[in-house]
């Protein structure tokens, strides 16, 4: 009896030389910390694996429902978002798209989420904002930023701390609506300054791209400026003000009911988006999980049969020793 | 799965043409290839500064190209009426062309009902009276939506549509929802649905919009007055003030009752109505209106900064065109 125990302690000093060799290897480098085994005790143990293996499973789960979660949010966005695109073409109709006007001050408005998890949009959201400062910077121009959403914030306040102007966060705790909007977008034309305000958002196009758009809103001077220059507006001319006392007045309502009605439809397609890029973000990472399942499943199915093997083979060879 | 009910729905459209008149399915604005030479120039400039990254798109890319001003005065002027949360002209006909699906979607027109979209088919009539049993149901679904509604739980009620009129049907069942197909003995009672529901029938969510409607005129609210506009009218830009927009087609007008805005009329004879808010002027409430009337004139009264006198003149001045639209 206590030669079987000593020789089963034999084995297992053997076992463990043995076992360290090629097929376990990688486990042991990845799974098995060498100074969490103690010298001489069973150092194939499958609660390792087992726990990794739980873990992955809850994250697949976690994600999986995530996913569920941001295909449901979008369903109910996407035809309000849909609805809201005929509100931006009356105005690019009429007063034609100049995403190359040359003003002293821009704006830049840049929409983000506030949630992450929603893969690259925030990211291509921040670099198309920081390209078009530097598209639109020079001697004696100025650009200033107006954020809305966290994420961006706090990628844009690492390096234009200074430039940013105002900073809107927590838009989607209430279901998006015009009101909403329409009030955030007098909030910023009153405390801003601007020749053009240039909206920085994603446009949804279908749940697997989403695409940099930049809207371009004039000033009411600028607009006068274009007329007179004949540029891209010079037939705005030719059109009849109906109402109001000066001309001027009517353009300044409407490039403010434009701005409103391009930002709204500007944080409906974001939030599209968004929901969009969290879908097949947590899609693949619930894959990734379940691939990462497989592997260690058979990863623990290796380990348990090593340390079944080395049981038999030290139950046998003690038994054939006693034998001989 | 939305998408797909539209892309469903626009070859439902494209064959079952014949029996209403339904206009052609909405493109979807985003698959509309225009690139005017603008975006050359910002283009350009744009690989000077980021050759890295892609330039984004501007508007215009997404926008159908507007129609070139024809040499003569067409016949009809086409009006684009957009607002924040629909961007066309809404049926008047309630039509209900359905589309074959398992899912459950939430109808998000604030009725709260829970649709079941069951099958591409304009059915034919069915009999006042009859009993149906589940494969009847089933068949009936293929023909019709079928709502549950939640606060009368045990009922699914249904809406077919046929070029004769509207048959309304409630169904009893006990129990099970459609979805769990348990095979119980339905019976069909068909009522009308307005007795049985609390809501109006202008179902818009099932409606089948036109983008736009080709009218003989228009009459919009303009801050100088009454303006009519008509196919070939010079280009105008006109502010609106709360008011009726009456939509001319032939002999038949329309009423709308519309938030402020703006009207911009194009040299093609196209008119944009861009507005805030616009409800057809038979759902208006009197009683409403007269209440909103005597509680701003008494926030008139009751004033004291700018602000609040501007804002209790704005609600006067809308509830007063509320309520002439009422009256004229």
């Amino acid at each position: 009896m206590a030669m079987a125990a000593a020789l089963r302690r034999e084995g297992r000093r053997f076992a463990s030389p043995l076992i360290s060799s090629q097929p376990i290897t990688h486990v042991r480098s990845s799974l098995i910390p060498e100074e969490h085994v103690p010298l001489g005790a069973r150092s194939i143990s499958t609660q390792i694996v087992r726990n990794r293996m739980k873990s992955v499973k809850n994250i697949q789960k976690i994600t999986k429902a995530m996913k569920m979660v941001a295909a449901s949010k979008l369903r109910l966005i996407q035809t309000r978002a849909e609805n809201s695109r005929g509100l931006w073409q009356p105005f690019t109709a009429l007063l034609g798209d100049t995403p190359s006007v040359d003003v002293k001050k821009n704006v830049i408005v840049t929409i983000s989420s506030d949630k992450g998890l929603c893969g690259g949009i925030n990211s291509t959201a921040v670099k198309v904002s920081r390209a078009i400062n530097r598209l639109t910077s020079g001697p004696d121009k100025e650009t200033k930023y107006v954020i809305l959403g966290e994420k961006a914030k706090v990628q844009l306040i690492r390096d234009s701390k200074k430039s940013i102007t105002i900073c809107m966060t927590e838009l989607q705790r209430n279901p998006l609506n015009y009101t909403q909007v329409s009030v955030l977008a007098d909030d910023i034309l009153k405390n801003v300054e601007y020749d053009a305000l240039r909206i920085v958002f994603n446009k949804f196009q279908s749940v697997v791209s989403f695409i940099p758009t930049m809207a371009t809103v004039l000033s009411p001077e600028v607009v006068e400026r274009e007329t007179e220059s004949e540029g891209k507006l010079g037939d705005l001319d030719s059109y009849e003000i109906e109402g109001g006392e000066t001309k001027g007045e009517i353009l300044q309502n409407l490039s403010e009911f434009q701005f409103s009605c391009v930002l709204f439809n500007a944080v409906m397609e974001n939030a599209c988006s968004e929901q969009g890029a969290r879908m097949s973000a947590m899609d693949s990472s619930s894959r990734n999980a379940g691939d990462m399942l497989d592997r260690l499943t058979l990863t623990y199915n290796r380990t348990r049969q090593a340390s079944i093997t080395t049981e038999l083979t030290e139950i046998i060879s003690g038994a054939a020793a006693l034998e001989s | 799965m939305l998408r797909q009910t539209s892309r469903l729905l626009a070859r439902s459209i494209a064959t079952t043409q014949q029996p209403i008149r339904l206009m052609g399915a909405r493109p979807m604005s985003t698959n509309m290839p225009a690139t005017p030479v603008e975006d050359s120039t910002f283009a350009a400039s744009w690989k000077k500064v980021a050759p890295l990254i892609d330039p984004p798109k501007t508007p215009s890319a997404f926008m159908k190209p507007r129609p070139s001003t024809p040499s003569t005065i067409p016949s009809k002027i086409t009006v684009n009426f957009v607002l924040p949360y629909a961007s066309q002209l809404t049926s008047k006909e309630v039509t209900c062309v359905i589309i074959k699906s398992n899912d459950f979607l939430e109808a998000d027109n604030g009725l709260h009902a829970i649709r079941v979209i069951a099958a591409v088919c304009l059915c034919s009539h069915l009999a006042l009276g009859s009993s149906f049993d589940l494969d009847t149901l089933l068949m009936v679904s293929k023909l019709g939506c079928v709502f549950l509604h939640p606060a009368l739980s045990d009922c699914f009620y249904f809406e077919t549509a046929n070029d004769v009129g509207l048959v309304w049907g409630g169904i009893h069942e006990s129990g099970n929802s459609v979805a769990n197909r348990s095979g119980v003995r339905l019976l069909l009672k068909l009522t009308k649905l307005k007795e049985v529901l609390p809501f109006s029938t202008t179902f818009t969510p099932i409606l089948i919009p036109a983008i736009h409607d080709e009218v003989d005129m228009v009459i919009i609210p303009a801050t100088t007055g009454q303006m009519g506009v008509l196919p070939g009218h010079v280009p105008t830009i006109a502010e609106l003030k709360p008011g009726v927009l009456s939509v001319h087609e032939g002999n038949d007008v329309k009423k709308y009752f519309l938030s402020s805005g703006f009207v911009f009329v194009h040299a093609n004879s196209v008119a944009d109505i861009v507005v805030v808010e616009a409800v057809p002027v038979d759902r208006i409430d009197q009683n409403l209106v007269q209440k909103g009337l005597a509680d701003f004139t008494q926030k008139l009264s009751s004033a004291t900064t700018e602000l609040e006198k501007a804002e209790a003149q704005i609600g006067i001045d809308v509830h007063s065109a509320l309520n002439s639209a009422l009256a004229g």
